[in-house]
């Protein structure tokens, strides 16, 4: 026990100290949204975060070897998970991605987010850097990628789908396959976009094309777009002050307890309180980077720089989603959406990133 | 476990065989370093953008509002803020029968939320091979709710917009329509078109919704009364040439435009362009008494008929005696009248009318403006004509305007239905001496006290003007001296006149109460003592202690009147 209190010691506690301050954002702004009450979701909230910071803890304790032991097989059981949800998920908001725990909806795409790091981050730990450079190589790892991604986005959840894609091409790159083999599969992946388009459900064109013209219907599904600009334009430099936001309290802005958490905190805070949160994310990130460069084995290094990916992943849709900049497809702000699962996700990402830096010394060679 | 394949190293052991790939790595993480930076950078403009360039809360909650009613089309109010048209946001239906799985279904369902449409033309619809059927226009929140929950696929809504006249007929003339693209086709909606699709601001008018009932109210009770086919009034603020009342009766009901006749359609106060007959006498007088030709002491013989060429003009009520101007005036002598423009002389004559903008279309804010009808070619004998009201059709707001600038000391101005706001009244052009002004002020009450027009008088109101009876030209050439159009110009308080009435009468039909006359005298003079009457109060123009004329030349008048 002395032991664990003295291994805990060790942890980064200023970067511990940066993710409570945002998850405290979150409860206040969840408060608020609840137009001054606990009820009916910070106060399921603050229980969710105490639980998942206790998780956190735990899980930076843990020895990296472990996970890399087992890392295959949370991947495996996190993709049958995903092939359970078609058949018994929930139907929520007209897309199937639950599983109901009674206390917690699980949701099989956020595990395979973890999962996915971890069996990739594996194999290519395994893999020696001259095999990269073989098409026949990346088969196994490709393959890894896109069985999860295109279930994703049958279930629909193109947010998630887009996530998992862009965490796998981001552990590719830096596993050290050859660049061009990047630019060749962009070049694919644009040719590919009509036939996408074809497999997307008419909700997801609808999102799509009302964000490249959002005041086309500004009643319909454009409506979400428009509302979270104007409030974002009323907040202006220093905000309309805590409870004070008018187009979150009168219910112009939708999801504001979700999606759109940010558009009200902006609209409350300020341009100076958006801003702030943003440094927030940006330490977090560049903590997890430098983690990812300063540690000796390529698992903990493709570990390390998943999460913090998975992080940034988030953080830039979701706010590049309620400024316009992006589809609206449904991506969480981290620690502050009202919701368990991202924040277990992501929370477990972070116990990761600490206990690679925990374990920055390691030489780990192939198995 | 294989834990083996871990080794514990010293820290900062220095040569490691990875070492290569480790720079490798950290160059990856640097580029993806710099992808996020940029990521973040592009991050933190946006929301400067949209958090600083678009500022301020109310502008927010505006747009926000908007978002959910935004209208394009400004209102148009009357000068006290009455709203006189109005745009509302609807929702029609529509149907895309190609995504339509159960065209029986939805059918059965629609219908009962639209019992007047039948399932089974819903059915036809919704079964046709078009991919886009309007299945129902402008409907109301409640049936766009109860079909929201229906949740039929392919059926869908469409904002649109519609033009609400609250007060349906009354302004129909003055305020035109708009088409079903929210463009103005006629009147006040098609002339500012432009500015009530870009301004948010209201259009406000000139016209007073109190005044325009009132006039409407009593030019419908005569056309009742005598059997007429129509009507038009107009109430004129005579010091800035603001139109306070605009009435051209039959009308038409805006949100049924299609229902409508084409007379109805037809605004006779602009677009009508007629022959005035006696109410040109006041501008005939008016141009004697400023040429200098003739003065209020000149005498003419009265005696008729007066021959030109093979016609013969008479007066109605025929007196053989010389008579001075002001008798002339009151007994509306076409031969006086002939006898003065043949002292003034064609040129004059001409130019004067010209003057008062009475030989081009009226100036005014309205697509539908008629061109005066001048004689072919204006000789000796046209002039004639037109001192006593025919030769020359103008349309009647000409005519007020032309009779406004006579009262108010000589001042025209540009008639406008668009509100003047105190010092944007315009300087004007002064068209007769203020002398002139004010003696036709004195002829025009006298007229009102002992000449035609007694049946205007209001008590404790001075009361000025003039009556015309003009014949109306029939299809086949020459006058129907049946058919007359009956009018009457008024302006009170004479004193110092502020507004003026003019009211005409198409066709009355003499009666009982007329003892059969249909003239201006027994027609169109009480309508518009009636009007005066009524909106005298309205326009917070007090009674007074009626005076007798008091011009110097007062006791001629006096004088002239006891001649009669």
């Amino acid at each position: 026990m002395n032991g664990f209190l003295n291994r805990l010691r060790l942890l980064p506690w200023p970067m511990i100290g940066i993710l409570c301050l945002i998850g405290v954002i979150g409860i206040l702004m969840l408060y608020s949204a609840g137009n001054g009450s606990f009820y009916p979701w910070a106060n399921k909230q603050s229980l969710r975060f105490g639980f998942a910071l206790i998780l956190m803890l735990i899980v930076a304790q843990s020895d990296i070897r472990r996970w890399l032991h087992y890392s295959y097989i949370i991947y495996i059981m996190a993709f049958l998970l995903l092939i359970i949800v078609e058949g018994i998920g929930l139907i929520g908001m007209g897309a199937q991605r639950w599983i109901d725990l009674y206390f917690f909806h699980l949701q099989p795409s956020e595990v395979m987010k973890v999962a996915l790091v971890l069996a990739l981050a594996r194999f290519f730990h395994q893999t020696q850097t001259e095999e990269l450079s073989r098409i026949r190589t990346l088969v196994i790892p490709l393959m890894m990628v896109i069985a999860p991604v295109a279930l994703v986005m049958k279930q629909p959840d193109l947010g998630t789908a887009i996530i998992l894609f862009s965490l796998g091409v981001a552990l590719f790159f830096i596993a050290g396959v050859s660049l061009y083999y990047f630019i060749g599969g962009g070049a694919l992946l644009i040719a590919f976009i009509p036939i996408m388009w074809h497999f997307l459900h008419q909700y997801q064109r609808d999102r799509v094309l009302n964000f490249l013209n959002p005041e086309h219907d500004p009643l319909n599904t454009g409506y979400q777009i428009l509302q979270s600009k104007i409030a974002l334009g009323a907040g202006g430099l220093f905000g309309k002050g805590y409870l004070k936001g008018s187009q979150s309290h009168l219910n112009f802005l939708p999801a504001k307890q979700t999606d759109f958490i940010f558009t009200m905190l902006c609209e409350e805070w300020g341009m100076l309180g958006g801003i702030f949160l943003i440094i927030c994310y940006i330490t977090l990130i560049i903590y997890g980077l430098r983690v990812a460069a300063f540690n000796r084995n390529r698992f903990g290094r493709l570990l390390a720089t998943g999460m913090v990916m998975t992080l940034f992943l988030y953080v830039f849709i979701n706010m590049a989603m309620v400024m316009g900049l992006v589809p609206v497809v449904g991506v969480p702000l981290p620690f502050i959406t009202y919701g368990g699962t991202s924040l277990l996700t992501l929370m477990i990402g972070f116990g990761l990133i600490f206990a690679v830096d925990q374990n920055r010394d390691r030489v780990v060679r192939g198995i | 476990m294989d834990l083996k394949v871990f080794s514990r190293t010293q820290p900062h052991s220095s040569v490691s065989p990875m070492s290569g790939e480790l720079e490798r790595t950290k160059s990856r993480l640097i580029i993806l370093m710099i992808v996020f930076s940029l990521t973040f950078v592009v991050i933190g403009f946006r929301l400067g953008h949209l958090m600083i360039s678009v500022s301020g809360d109310e502008q927010g909650l505006e747009t926000a509002l908007e978002a959910q009613g935004a209208v394009t089309r400004a209102d148009i109010l009357d000068r006290n803020g009455v709203v006189l048209a109005t745009s509302l946001v609807t929702q029609s239906l529509y149907a895309n029968p190609k995504v339509i799985m159960n065209p029986e279904e939805a059918a059965r369902m629609l219908n009962k939320v639209f019992p007047d449409l039948s399932v089974q033309s819903l059915k036809a619809k919704l079964s046709s091979d078009r991919g886009f059927i309007w299945l129902k226009r402008n409907l109301t929140p409640a049936q766009q709710n109860q079909v929201y929950n229906l949740g039929i696929p392919g059926v869908w809504f469409q904002r649109e917009e519609k033009r609400v006249y609250p007060h349906g007929r009354l302004f129909s003339h003055v305020l035109g329509c708009t088409d079903v693209d929210n463009k103005g086709v006629s009147g006040i909606e098609k002339s500012f078109d432009e500015g009530l699709l870009h301004d948010k601001d209201p259009l406000q008018l000139s016209l007073d919704t109190r005044l325009q009932h009132v006039v409407k109210d009593e030019i419908l009770r005569k056309m009742e009364e005598f059997n007429a086919i129509g009507g038009m009034g107009i109430v004129m603020d005579v010091q800035t040439g603001e139109v306070l009342a605009m009435v051209s009766m039959p009308d038409y009901d805006p949100h049924h435009i299609g229902k409508a006749k084409k007379d109805d359609l037809f605004n006779n106060v602009t677009l009508g362009v007629f022959e005035l007959g006696s109410n040109m006498k006041i501008l005939t007088t008016a141009l004697a008494l400023e040429s200098g030709a003739v003065n209020i002491d000149s005498r003419y013989d009265i005696t008729g008929p007066y021959r030109i060429g093979r016609f013969k003009v008479k007066d109605y009520h025929p007196k053989n005696m010389v008579a001075n101007i002001p008798q002339i005036f009151l007994h509306s002598s076409n031969v006086g009248m002939i006898k003065m423009i043949n002292d003034v002389g064609v040129k004059t004559h001409q130019e004067f009318l010209r003057k008062f903008g009475l030989l081009s279309p009226a100036l005014i804010e309205l697509p539908e403006v008629a061109k005066p009808l001048l004689p072919k070619d204006w000789r000796e004998v046209s002039s004639m004509t037109i001192a006593y009201g025919y030769g020359l059709a103008i349309t009647p707001l000409q005519m007020a305007n032309a009779i406004a600038s006579v009262v108010n000391g000589g001042i025209l101005r540009r008639p406008t239905l668009i509100m003047r706001k105190a010092g944007e009244v315009p300087t004007g052009v002064r068209v007769i001496s203020e002398k002139t002004s004010y003696i036709m002020r004195d002829l025009l009450r006298l007229v009102v006290q002992h000449g035609t027009g007694r049946k205007a008088a209001v008590p404790g109101f001075d009361v000025g003007g003039k009556t015309g009876t003009a014949e109306k030209l029939s299809a086949t050439g020459g006058y129907r001296n049946k058919d007359n159009r009956v009018s009457f110009v008024s302006a009170f308080p004479m004193k110092d006149p502020k507004y003026l009435v003019m009211v005409t009468i198409d066709e009355p039909r003499g009666n009982k109460s007329s003892f059969g006359f249909a003239t201006a005298g027994w027609i169109a003079a009480p309508a518009a003592k009636n009007i005066v009457q009524r909106i005298a109060p309205l326009l917070r123009v007090c009674p007074v202690v009626v005076e007798e004329a008091t011009s110097p030349q007062y006791e001629i008048f006096k004088a002239s009147a006891q001649v009669e």
